[in-house]
C-alpha cells in the first residue's frame, strides 16, 4: 500500500505530449513582482501539493482525522486559487476537490487515490498549457533594460545591439583569416577582445557576487582571450583559428543558460 | 526666568524626563522628513546625497526591472546596518531609500537605540554609541566591493574621512529648546560627496615606449562600484595616432598604487586626457588633460 501511494505524489509534468508556450493572461501579474513581492499563485501551488502529500502521509499512518484536514485544506486552496485568475477559471473543477474530501471521510483508500489522481489531471492540463511560460516571464530578468559602454568606441548601446557587435566582430575576424588581411585582423582582434572582456559590465546588473558569474568570465575565460591576443601579436596566425573557437565556446556556455529565457519574455513582451 | 527654571528642572532628573520626552514614533524609523524637525541641517545635506535617492533613482527603477528583482532591494532601502553585515530590507516608507532610520536605529519598533558616533543626552530618542560609526567597516554593510578594496589598500584614511568631510563644530539639532541644552559637536557632512580625483591623485609618465598610469592618492579603485557603473575614459592622442582606453569596476581599473602600463607608438609629444562619468550622471567630466613630452623629466601641464 505504501509504495503504491507513494507514487501519486510525482508531479504533474510527465507524461504529457505537448508543452504550450502562451503568454500569460494579464490578471497573473497581481500576483509576481513588482505589483506584489508575495508570489501568491507559487505560494497557493505549494499549499496544494503541500496538502496532497500530507492525505498520503497520514493515510499511510492510519491518521484519517489528519488527513481530512489536509483534504479540506487542499479543496479550501484550490477553490480559492480558482477565483485569481479568471482567464483560468475554466481549468478548474471544483466538484474533484471536494470529492477527495468525501473520499477521505468514507476511509476509502482506494477511491481516495482515484479522486486525487483525477483532480490530480486538472492540475496536469494547466500546466502543460502554462507553467513554462509562467516560469520564463517570472522568474527570469530581461535584458531589454540592459545597457553596455562599448569599450571600443564609448558609446552607451542596448545589450541586444552590443550582442550584434560581438556577433559581427567575431564574423569579421574570420573574413579577415581567409583573406590574411593580417594588419586588419590584428585591430579588429584587439577589439573584439576589448568588448568582449566589457560584457563584465553587465553580470552584476542581476548577479550578486564576482563567485557567481566565475565560470563564464573568470580566469579561464580571461585566459582565452589573453592568448588569442597573444597569438594575433606573435603572428601566429595558423593557430588562431582554434584560439577563436575557444573564446567563442564563452559565448555559448553564456547563450546555453541565459538565452532560451531571454528569446521567451522578449517575445512575450512585445 | 521661566525657561531657567525649565533648564534645570530638565538637568537635575534627566533619567525620569528621558521617558517623558520620548516621541515613540522616533522608535518605529519614521522617514527622513520626521528627523529635520530636530535635525535640520543634516536633513538638508542629506536630501543633496545620493543615499536619498538610492530607491527611487532612474536607473535602479531600470535595472531592477521596476522593483522586481527583490535581491536587490535590501541596500538601497535598509531596515537596519549593523556595520559589516548585509541589511535586510525595510518594511516601510522604501522611497526614502538609504534614509536617516535605516543607518541611526537598531532594535525592535519602540525597544531599540538610536546609535550614532557619540556619547549624547537626546530625550526625544534614547541613543547609544557606537564606535564603528567612524571605521570604514559601517560602510561596508553595502559597499561591500570598495571595502574590500580600500582594505586591500592598506590606508589609516575611513571612508568617512573623505566622504563626510568635516564640518567643523555645530548644533546637531535645531530646534527650540531642546537646542540651547546641547553642545556644539564635530558635524560630518551628509551629502556624502562622490568627490572627483585630483591631478595629484594620479600619476601620469612617458617610459620610453610606455605610457605609465598610477593612482597614487585614492585608496580604493578608479572607478569602484558594487552595482553601480561608473566609468573613466582615457583618451591618448599622438601624432597620427588616437587610443581609447575604457575603464569599468569590472573591465579594467586604476587599483591603489599598482601602476597601469599602455603601449604607445613612439612619439615626441603625447596629450593625455582623463573624463570620468559617475554611476548616476549622464555627464562626461574632465578630470585631467596633460601633455607629456618624450623625456620623463619635462612634463608640462595644461588643464
Ligand atoms: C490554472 C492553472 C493551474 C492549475 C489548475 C494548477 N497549477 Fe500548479 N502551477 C501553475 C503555474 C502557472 C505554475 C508555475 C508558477 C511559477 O513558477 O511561478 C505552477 C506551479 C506549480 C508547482 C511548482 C512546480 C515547480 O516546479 O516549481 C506545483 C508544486 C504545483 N503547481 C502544484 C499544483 C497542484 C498540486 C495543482 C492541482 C491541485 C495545481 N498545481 C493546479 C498553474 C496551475
Ligand atoms: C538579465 C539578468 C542576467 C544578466 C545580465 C546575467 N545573468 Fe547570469 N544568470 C541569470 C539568471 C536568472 C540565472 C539563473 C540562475 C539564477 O537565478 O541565479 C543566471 C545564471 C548564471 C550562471 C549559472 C550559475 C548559477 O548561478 O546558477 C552563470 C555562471 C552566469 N549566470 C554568468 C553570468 C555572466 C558571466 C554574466 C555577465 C557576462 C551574466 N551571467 C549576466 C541572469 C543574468
Ligand atoms: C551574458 C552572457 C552572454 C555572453 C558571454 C554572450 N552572450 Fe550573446 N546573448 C546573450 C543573451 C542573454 C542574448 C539574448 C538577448 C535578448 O534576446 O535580448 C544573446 C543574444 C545574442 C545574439 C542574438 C542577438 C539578437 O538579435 O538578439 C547574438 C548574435 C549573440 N548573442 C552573439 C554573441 C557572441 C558572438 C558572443 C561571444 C563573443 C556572445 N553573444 C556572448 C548572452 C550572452
Ligand atoms: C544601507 C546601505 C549603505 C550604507 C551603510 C552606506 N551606503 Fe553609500 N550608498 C548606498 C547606495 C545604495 C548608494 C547608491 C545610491 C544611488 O545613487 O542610487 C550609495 C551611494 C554612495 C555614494 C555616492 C556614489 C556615487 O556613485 O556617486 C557615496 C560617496 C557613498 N555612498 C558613501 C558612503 C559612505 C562613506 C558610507 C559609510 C559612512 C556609506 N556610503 C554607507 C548604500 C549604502
Ligand atoms: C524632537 C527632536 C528630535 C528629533 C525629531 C530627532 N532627534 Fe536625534 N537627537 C535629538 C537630540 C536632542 C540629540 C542630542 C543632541 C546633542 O547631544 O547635541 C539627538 C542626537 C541624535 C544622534 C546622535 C547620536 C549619537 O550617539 O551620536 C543621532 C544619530 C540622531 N539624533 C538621529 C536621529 C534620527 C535618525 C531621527 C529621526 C528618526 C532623529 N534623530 C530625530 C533630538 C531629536
Ligand atoms: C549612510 C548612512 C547614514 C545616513 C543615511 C545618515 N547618517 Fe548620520 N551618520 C552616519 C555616520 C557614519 C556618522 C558618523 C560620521 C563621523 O563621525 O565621521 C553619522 C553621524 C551623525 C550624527 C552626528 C553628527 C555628525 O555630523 O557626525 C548625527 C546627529 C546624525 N548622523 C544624524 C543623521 C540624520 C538626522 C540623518 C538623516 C537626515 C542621518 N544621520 C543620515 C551615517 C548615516
Ligand atoms: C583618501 C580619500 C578617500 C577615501 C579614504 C575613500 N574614498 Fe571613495 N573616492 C575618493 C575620491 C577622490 C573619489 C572620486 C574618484 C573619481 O571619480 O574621480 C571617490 C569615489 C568614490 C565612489 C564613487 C564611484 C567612483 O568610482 O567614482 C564611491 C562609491 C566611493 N568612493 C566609496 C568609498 C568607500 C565606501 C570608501 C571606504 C571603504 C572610500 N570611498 C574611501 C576618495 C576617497
Ligand atoms: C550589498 C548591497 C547592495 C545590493 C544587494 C545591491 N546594491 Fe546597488 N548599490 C549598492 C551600493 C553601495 C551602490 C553605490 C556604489 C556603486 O555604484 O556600486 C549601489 C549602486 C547601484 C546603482 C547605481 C546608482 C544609481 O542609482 O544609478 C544601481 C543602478 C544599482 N545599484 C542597482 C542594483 C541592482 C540591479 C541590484 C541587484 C542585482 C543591486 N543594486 C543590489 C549596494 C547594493
Amino acid at each position: 500500500m505504501r509504495k503504491f501511494l507513494v507514487l501519486l505524489l510525482v508531479l504533474p509534468l510527465f507524461g504529457v505530449d505537448k508543452l504550450i508556450l502562451k503568454k500569460p493572461p494579464e490578471s497573473l501579474s497581481k500576483y509576481y513582482p513588482p505589483k506584489s513581492k508575495r508570489f501568491e499563485w507559487i505560494g497557493n501551488m505549494f499549499e496544494m501539493a503541500t496538502s496532497i502529500t500530507g492525505i498520503f502521509v497520514n493515510i499511510n499512518e492510519g491518521r484519517w482525522d489528519r488527513a481530512k484536514e489536509w483534504a479540506e485544506r487542499l479543496s479550501k486552496t484550490y477553490e480559492r486559487t480558482s477565483k485569481m485568475v479568471p482567464e483560468w477559471k475554466k481549468f478548474f473543477k471544483l466538484e474533484l476537490a471536494r470529492n477527495v474530501v468525501r473520499e477521505v471521510e468514507r476511509k476509502n483508500v482506494k477511491g481516495v487515490v482515484r479522486a486525487v489522481k483525477k483532480l490530480g489531471k486538472t492540475c496536469q492540463r494547466c500546466h502543460s498549457q502554462n507553467l513554462l511560460s509562467v516560469k520564463l516571464l517570472y522568474h527570469f530578468p530581461s535584458y531589454e533594460n540592459i545597457k553596455v559602454e562599448d569599450p571600443v568606441d564609448f558609446s552607451e548601446v542596448k545589450f541586444h545591439k552590443y550582442m550584434e557587435k560581438l556577433a559581427k566582430d567575431f564574423k569579421t575576424i574570420r573574413v579577415f583569416l581567409v583573406e590574411r588581411e593580417y594588419k586588419k585582423l590584428s585591430k579588429k582582434t584587439q577589439e573584439f577582445v576589448e568588448r568582449f572582456k566589457g560584457l563584465k559590465q553587465t553580470c552584476q546588473k542581476c548577479h550578486n557576487s564576482d563567485e557567481e558569474v566565475a565560470p563564464f568570465v573568470g580566469k579561464s575565460f580571461e585566459k582565452a582571450l589573453n592568448n588569442l591576443l597573444t597569438l594575433v601579436k606573435n603572428k601566429e596566425f595558423k593557430k588562431v583559428p582554434m584560439a577563436l573557437m575557444i573564446s567563442a565556446s564563452y559565448c555559448s556556455k553564456c547563450h546555453n543558460v541565459h538565452q532560451i529565457p531571454a528569446i521567451v519574455r522578449e517575445a512575450f513582451s512585445r | 526666568m521661566k525657561l531657567l527654571a525649565f533648564l534645570s528642572l530638565f538637568l537635575l532628573s534627566c533619567s525620569t524626563l528621558e521617558r517623558v520626552f520620548v516621541e515613540e514614533d522616533l522608535l518605529k524609523r519614521p522617514p527622513a522628513k520626521r528627523c529635520s524637525e530636530c535635525h535640520q541641517k543634516i536633513y538638508r545635506e542629506w536630501l543633496k546625497s545620493r543615499h536619498h535617492l538610492a530607491y527611487t533613482s532612474k536607473d535602479f527603477i531600470r535595472t531592477t526591472e521596476n522593483y522586481s528583482k527583490l535581491k536587490c532591494l535590501s541596500c538601497h532601502a535598509p531596515h537596519q546596518v549593523e556595520p559589516g553585515k548585509r541589511p535586510a530590507l525595510r518594511k516601510v516608507f522604501l522611497k526614502d531609500g538609504v534614509n536617516c532610520a535605516g543607518c541611526h536605529y537598531r532594535g525592535e519598533d519602540l525597544k531599540g537605540f538610536m546609535y550614532g558616533p557619540y556619547k549624547v543626552f537626546s530625550p526625544p530618542h534614547p541613543s547609544k554609541r557606537d564606535k564603528n560609526f567612524t571605521s570604514s567597516l559601517y560602510c561596508s554593510s553595502c559597499h561591500q566591493r570598495t571595502y574590500k578594496e580600500w582594505k586591500e589598500a592598506k590606508v589609516s584614511k575611513s571612508c568617512q574621512s573623505c566622504h563626510m568631510p568635516y564640518l567643523g563644530k555645530d548644533d546637531l539639532i535645531q530646534k527650540f529648546p531642546f537646542d540651547l541644552f546641547h553642545l556644539a559637536k564635530e558635524r560630518h557632512s551628509h551629502s556624502f560627496p562622490s568627490l572627483k580625483a585630483k591631478e595629484e591623485d594620479l600619476k601620469i609618465t612617458l617610459e620610453g615606449n610606455r605610457l605609465k598610469i598610477v593612482n597614487v592618492g585614492i585608496p580604493h579603485n578608479l572607478p569602484t562600484a558594487d552595482h553601480g557603473s561608473p566609468k573613466y575614459y582615457l583618451i591618448v592622442e599622438g601624432k597620427g595616432f588616437i587610443i581609447k582606453r575604457l575603464f569599468t569596476p569590472k573591465l579594467r581599473v586604476l587599483k591603489y598604487k599598482e601602476p597601469l602600463y599602455l603601449e604607445v607608438p613612439s612619439t615626441e609629444e603625447l596629450k593625455v586626457s582623463l573624463y570620468r562619468r559617475l554611476s548616476w550622471s549622464k555627464r562626461r567630466e574632465l578630470v585631467l588633460s596633460k601633455v607629456l613630452r618624450a623625456s620623463p623629466s619635462s612634463v608640462s601641464y595644461q588643464r
